[in-house]
């Protein structure tokens, strides 16, 4: 699982819940996988990003980017930033872990590299 | 005729766990192919499939339809189906290109939020048989079961695609007769989206068409 399906991800068809965005993560095994660098598909991606959500993905993950605190109309024309936004996004797999609802702690696992959110029928609203 | 995707890495095992692709979905390819230029006018960023079984439509479209990266998202209940989507895409060399998003889930159940009013291309080749219940144990039962009148899955789908489709969105699914034009055009309008058949076939069991929907 990249971290731009974390991204698009909530939990909030579970009973009670209300935003469900966005889901801890807790990884037992991750991979860095190199991706082709294309400026145009990241520049496109960026708008559609909640950005907070990712900061808070890459801080659960302990990942060493830094990805500065807002962001900017600027920054989504500066190279470095779009850099750092496609390894963070596209490179960084989480294989096997969890995906946690941040209202209930209901874990979703995440299993040879796919998160399982289907819910039983008795906890979704 | 574009070619068929590489599916040679799939065997028996794996179609013992998964739906193999038949005559519904070939005829979901060749409606997509009738409407090539309608899609490609409307340049697909997003794309999401429901129930992406094999991955062979998804993987399709991403050769096909996308003549820059693309974002996609392929969904399935059975797990099988969602490595067997993510084998196929690799199988055919579309990952270094696009972008795929596989998650394990009902319907688009947990992407609904985010991905509102995104989604530029829907994909789905429903459960349409009509049975008893849609809710069945078996992931291959599941695969075919529609419910009454084949339509319990359909419906949920039409309704959630209705808030996913963007501005300018298509959504494509293949229909059996059973399910009846009629009553998936009521979904359809109670939803706020036109549906229009564009292709028809009928095999050696089935009677089935495509319907494309859009948002009036």
């Amino acid at each position: 699982m990249k971290l731009i399906t974390h991204n698009m991800l909530t939990s909030n068809i579970l009973k009670g819940v209300t935003r469900g965005f966005p889901l801890k993560i807790k990884a037992d095994k991750m991979e860095h996988i190199s991706v082709d660098y294309n400026r145009d598909f990241i520049a496109r991606i960026i708008p559609r990003i909640e950005y907070d959500a990712l900061r808070a993905a890459v801080n659960d993950l302990g990942l060493n980017e830094s990805l500065p605190e807002a962001m900017s109309e600027t920054l989504q024309q500066d190279d470095e930033f779009l850099k750092t936004m496609h390894k963070v996004l596209l490179e960084y797999e989480v294989e096997e872990g969890e995906l946690i609802c941040p209202e209930t702690g209901r874990k979703f696992p995440i299993s040879k590299g796919i998160p399982n959110m289907l819910l039983q029928e008795t906890e979704v609203s | 005729m574009f070619p068929t995707p590489d599916l040679s890495h799939l065997t028996r095992n794996d179609y013992n766990q998964i739906y193999e692709p038949d005559a519904d979905s070939f005829l979901l390819l060749d409606a997509l192919e009738l409407k090539l230029n309608e899609i490609l006018e409307q340049k697909p960023f997003i794309i999401f499939e429901f129930g992406s079984g094999s991955g062979l439509i998804t993987t399709f479209v991403a050769k096909h339809f996308c003549l820059t990266s693309c974002l996609f998202f392929a969904i399935d209940i059975n797990p099988y189906a969602c490595y067997s989507t993510k084998r196929t895409f690799q199988q055919n060399n579309l990952h270094k290109k696009h972008c795929l998003n596989i998650i394990q889930c009902n319907l688009a159940d947990p992407l609904i939020d985010r991905l509102s009013s995104k989604v530029d291309l829907i994909l789905f080749n429903p459960p349409y048989v009509p049975t008893e219940t849609s809710d069945v144990k078996e992931v291959i039962e599941r695969t075919y079961a529609g419910g009454k009148q084949g339509i319990e899955v359909i419906e949920k789908a039409i309704e959630q695609a209705s808030r996913l489709l963007s501005s300018k969105g298509l959504f494509y699914m293949v229909a059996l007769e059973e399910n009846n034009f009629d009553t998936l055009k009521e979904l359809a309008n109670q939803v706020g989206l036109n549906i229009d058949i564009i292709l028809k076939r009928r095999t050696l069991i089935e009677r089935l068409f495509v319907v494309q929907f859009q948002r009036k």
